[in-house]
């Protein structure tokens, strides 16, 4: 009988937990301020941030492969009050510095990567949202 | 009481069988996508006989495993008899002949498959030597040299001379065959095959410390007719640039200490890394690592020991309008 019970409650602990993360991680709105915030698509900004090769110079939340460290360090660039020193920390400002970084910044190491306006903003949207 | 325990019970047994089938099935699901290294999805004679002895195994040595397993738990359930039901001739054929048979006829097999894995004399030669973590590409009847990238003619048989300039290394592609060491001071010798144009992932797979996880390469076959024009785009003489940046990019890569290490044909001839002559036109950088992008690149330039640590490429610090014009001339070698 007791063996029984704690079957049952092992059983309900792993469903539990699962229904957890999924309410947690993986439900649609789990994640949804950066996507309000910007506009994007953060689940598109993933993808077009390891195609850019923005992982080659930055440690990004989220991404293992994502290790460089020649620029700064994004895992918690929400936190931050401006971007790249020059412009206030807003989702357009992140939006324009990725698109065209010597733009604001002329001395700046942060290559032009001719990131289009779209894909821009889904990677501000990625970067915004929380770990 | 006992009954509604043993009904429970049951049913609780039942949810954990039905949870770890929906888990296996979850994971298995994981291997429907693309599978750059499975030796499954063979596209190559030599793959196809290894993916065929692979199933012949799964299938003899999996249902033995079964009978076995079905034995032993008979055994358990089976309530113990005066007298025993299977005799000395079941223990001997079920032990000694079974087992006897089993891998005799597998040794067999498999080694037909090796056997057969040899290739022919007029096969295409390409020499390939490994460095610290990263692969030498030689064409030696054609003058051309490249780095972490093969290019193969699909439907013809390629002859791949190995060798190390270090530590032992193995040179593996699994969709298109076996492996085969790379041993310092000495060659060895594999056969492969790709019946269809395609990129296919290769890899090191004898373990040589660090980021021997990171030492990788690509290996892209072409139609007969493509591969005999990129060879022949390959093996070019090669022009100085005209572009005022890309020649302020070669002037950073001849001053900032590049050329210490790295051959560009007709401009420097460092031994120690990769030959960069094609390297704009490679699909990957440092062995495989990252994707060849702008982005990836000027990271790779300017601290590749924090994408792969313990590379021989140390961290540089040039300028940034300089990094930025040496990647654009790097990524116009091609």
């Amino acid at each position: 009988m007791r063996r029984n019970s704690v079957l049952r409650g092992l059983i309900l602990l792993i469903l539990g937990g699962l229904a957890f993360f999924a309410l947690r991680y993986q439900w649609p709105g789990g994640r949804e301020p950066a996507v309000r915030m910007t506009g994007g698509d953060a689940d598109q900004g993933r993808q077009v941030l390891l195609a850019h090769g923005c992982s080659g110079c930055h440690v990004i939340a989220g991404i293992r492969r994502a290790t460089g460290r020649v620029g700064p360090k994004l895992e918690d660039i929400n936190q931050q009050i401006y971007l790249a020193g020059v412009l206030t920390n807003t989702p357009d400002n992140m939006e324009r510095w990725i698109m065209n970084p010597q733009e604001y910044s002329p001395e700046t190491a942060m290559p032009d990567l001719d990131v289009g306006e779209e894909d821009a903003r889904n990677i501000g949207a990625y970067l915004y949202r929380q770990p | 009481m006992k009954d509604v325990t043993a009904v429970g019970g049951l049913s609780g047994f039942r949810v954990i069988i039905g949870a770890s089938l929906l888990t296996a099935g979850a994971l298995l699901a994981g291997c429907a996508g693309e599978r750059p290294r499975s030796i499954l999805d063979p596209v190559g004679p030599g793959a196809e006989q290894i993916a065929s002895l692979w199933w012949q195994m799964l299938l003899v040595y999996g249902s033995i495993f079964a009978a076995t397993m079905t034995l032993l738990v008979l055994a358990l359930l089976v309530r113990r008899r005066e007298k025993s039901p299977l005799g000395f001739r079941f223990v001997f054929t079920a032990g000694v002949v079974i087992p006897v048979l089993a891998l005799v006829s597998m040794l067999v097999v498999a080694l037909k498959v090796t056997g057969s894995l040899q290739g022919s004399s007029e096969a295409l030669r390409l020499e390939v030597i490994s460095h610290h973590w990263w692969f030498e590409v030689n064409y030696p009847d054609h003058e051309v040299t490249d780095a972490n990238e093969i290019h193969i003619p699909a439907g013809r048989q390629v002859r791949f001379e190995l060798t190390s300039a270090g530590v032992v290394h193995s040179f593996w592609v699994p969709r298109l065959g076996g492996k085969r060491d790379l041993l310092p001071e000495h060659y060895t010798e594999l056969h492969l095959q790709a019946d269809q144009p395609g990129v296919y992932h290769g890899t090191c797979t004898e373990y040589c410390a660090g980021t021997h996880a990171l030492m990788g390469f690509r290996l892209v076959a072409h139609e007969a007719e493509e591969f005999s024009r990129w060879l022949e785009r390959a093996a070019r003489p090669r022009t100085a640039p005209d572009d005022p940046r890309l020649k302020q990019g070669q002037k950073v890569f001849m001053t900032s200490g590049c050329a210490g290490c790295h051959t560009i044909r007709g401009v420097a001839r460092g031994r120690i890394g990769p030959d960069l002559t094609l390297v704009g036109a490679r699909q990957t950088l440092g062995a495989g690592t990252l994707e060849n992008t702008n982005g990836n690149l000027a990271g790779w330039i300017a601290n590749s020991q924090e994408i792969k640590p313990g590379n021989r490429m140390p961290r540089s610090f040039i300028e940034p309008q300089d990094l930025h014009a040496l990647v654009d001339y790097l990524r116009s070698l091609q």
